[in-house]
């Protein structure tokens, strides 16, 4: 028998591991005893801390006292009588919750018994698999995913990503896709088209039956900084307004839903910078849209994010004049504004208001550790 | 309190779950002192030492509470109490994944930015920052947190086949930064020593 190289050795320890990772079935072949390689010394001291540090407990801190009261404030002691209702009460809104969850589609799922998807990682997905977020899928036969009613399926070889399932939206890679039912978001080079059923799409070459499949309009411009004068984000949720800007009503604008949808697949997509930008053009030309004002909340926690707390504060203002059901949240967003912009006494109302208001808040504990 | 033993909890911690679980002040205030730096070492190993972790131990801490009538003893309090905060953080994971983990402007933005750098080793978490978050996730949870890919797939409710690939996905990754690592680490203990 000849002696395996290094090569063969590397594979035979990482089809080895791989396995064993994934709680399947080793290979028969065995590495040799005492065989060292400082790979995979490196490889499995890596996985050994990874394990001792991630299961050790954290630390005791003086916040505790704070996080364990709120704790026993929400969850108060009931008396037996009004326990068993409460449990009955909560048995069947839970019931009722799963039901309405299990109904609801929540990933992309392969359709039928047609084909198979098979991920970068060698994985077969079956009918009835939840396809990952992500990762490259490669059609074998042909293959469709489905979400809900909405059904894609894909040539035999095509390749395609899965960017955001709730959006039904997906980059084609290689191959071509036909739509089935729904509507589905296509990127494709670089644009992104809305396709329906009957529609086509090739790679490099767009093959739509309608001639109104759009790409993404360019960018809007970097928003300059806010002064008191140019504060265009805050328009009011209703009453005035007033008319917008020279430059800002020329501007060729979508409206409120779509705004929000490319808003939301842009911050799913990972890609804060342009879903910022989306949501600011959302809350400047339809400042009275329902879709606007919930999306105050979460310019402001993007723009908290980015550590433009001014900006992030006007946002959570906004939204909490006009009220709406994400007040504790928008409530929470202006303390922690008000926190990194210094502001002590607006701090310390903000916190007293939030605790009168929220008082079984999750973020009770932490609010009271903000006090100045 | 003891970590997880073939014999379940210990007759203290069952004394004192049932307690709590019976509505007794002092038992309630006892048992979430005792579990808090569990929780909170479950939350910080999903979602980094931050605001995004220490929401995730309060609502923990909450679902604790709620949770007394279902813990069975058949195993110990701290890893009943580690997979409640670990299903508190992932429960945040969801909601706030998009800000808190993929952008590297945001992460260089914010100035308490979700950072494992405190909770585990330097090079750890340099190298699983390199990682797409899913699959971040679920090399935590099985190798960090030792969870098998069974109650990987119910904690994360996805298929096993997708738990699988996201696994296969990450490890791989790390491997070609682990190794990457160790050649530059070599090629310069070889410049060091010339």
């Amino acid at each position: 028998m000849s002696t395996p190289t290094p090569e063969e050795l590397d594979a035979t320890w990482q089809s080895l591991q791989d396995a064993l990772a994934l709680e399947e079935t080793p290979p028969e072949e065995a590495l040799p005893e005492g065989l060292e390689d400082s790979r995979w010394a490196d490889e499995e001291a890596f996985y050994e801390a990874l394990a001792t540090s991630m299961q050790a407990d954290g630390p005791v801190e003086a916040a505790d006292a704070a996080v364990i009261e709120a704790a026993l404030e929400a969850v108060p002691v009931s008396t037996p009588g009004r326990g068993r209702v409460g449990l009955i009460v909560a048995l069947v809104v839970a019931a009722a919750a799963a039901v309405l969850l299990w109904t609801l589609p929540t990933e992309l799922r392969l359709e039928g018994q047609r084909g198979t998807w098979t991920t970068e990682g060698g994985v077969a997905m079956q009918a009835g698999d939840v396809l990952p977020e992500g990762d490259e899928l490669v059609a074998t036969q042909a293959a469709c995913l489905s979400r809900g009613d909405a059904v894609l399926c894909a040539r035999d070889g095509a390749r395609l990503t899965v960017d955001d399932a709730e959006a039904h939206a997906v980059t084609l890679r290689a191959g071509a896709v036909d739509v089935q039912a729904g509507t589905w978001r296509v990127s494709m080079a670089g644009a992104e088209h809305r396709l329906g059923p009957g529609d086509h799409l090739a790679f490099a070459i767009l093959a739509s039956k309608r001639p109104e499949a759009e790409p993404l309009p360019p960018a809007p411009e970097p928003e300059p900084e806010p002064t008191a004068d140019t504060a265009l984000d805050d328009a009011p949720a209703a009453g005035t307004g007033g008319p917008l800007p020279e430059a800002e009503a020329k501007r060729p604008s979508l409206d409120a839903a779509t705004l929000l949808e490319r808003a939301r697949t842009a911050r799913g997509a990972g890609n804060v910078a342009k879903a910022t930008r989306l949501y600011r053009a959302l809350v400047r030309q339809h400042p009275r849209s329902s879709e606007a004002k919930a999306g105050r909340v979460t310019l402001g926690q993007l723009e908290l994010g980015r550590g433009r707390a001014k900006a992030a504060l006007r946002q959570f203002e906004a939204y909490l004049r006009a009220g709406g059901p994400l007040a504790e949240e928008a409530a929470w967003g202006k303390i922690q504004a008000l926190d990194r912009l210094g502001r002590t006494e607006a701090l310390e109302g903000a916190i007293e208001a939030f605790l009168t208001t929220h008082p079984r808040s999750v973020y009770r504990g932490r609010a009271k550790g903000l006090r100045p | 309190m003891d970590d997880r033993t073939p014999q379940g909890a210990s007759a203290p911690e069952r004394a004192l779950v049932d307690a709590a679980a019976r509505g007794d002040a002092d038992a309630r205030r006892r048992l979430l002192a005792a579990l808090l730096p569990t929780l909170r070492g479950a939350t910080r190993a999903v979602l980094g030492v931050g605001a995004d972790a220490d929401d995730a131990t309060q609502q923990a801490a909450i679902d604790v509470l709620r949770g007394l009538d279902t813990f069975r003893g058949d195993g110990s309090v701290k890893a009943w109490a580690r997979t409640v905060g670990v299903r508190a953080a992932l429960r945040i994971a969801r909601k706030r994944r998009p800000v808190a983990v993929l952008d590297p402007e945001v992460m260089q933005a914010r100035e308490d930015v979700t950072s494992m750098r405190e909770s585990i080793p330097g090079e750890l978490q340099a190298h699983l920052a390199k990682l797409p978050a899913l699959q971040r996730e679920a090399i935590v949870l099985r190798h960090g947190l030792g969870y098998t890919v069974p109650e990987m797939a119910t904690l994360l409710e996805t298929s096993a086949n997708t738990i699988k690939s996201r696994l296969l996905q990450g490890r791989r990754a790390l491997r070609s930064e682990i190794r990457r690592a160790t050649l530059v680490a070599q090629a310069r203990r070889t410049g060091d020593d010339a």
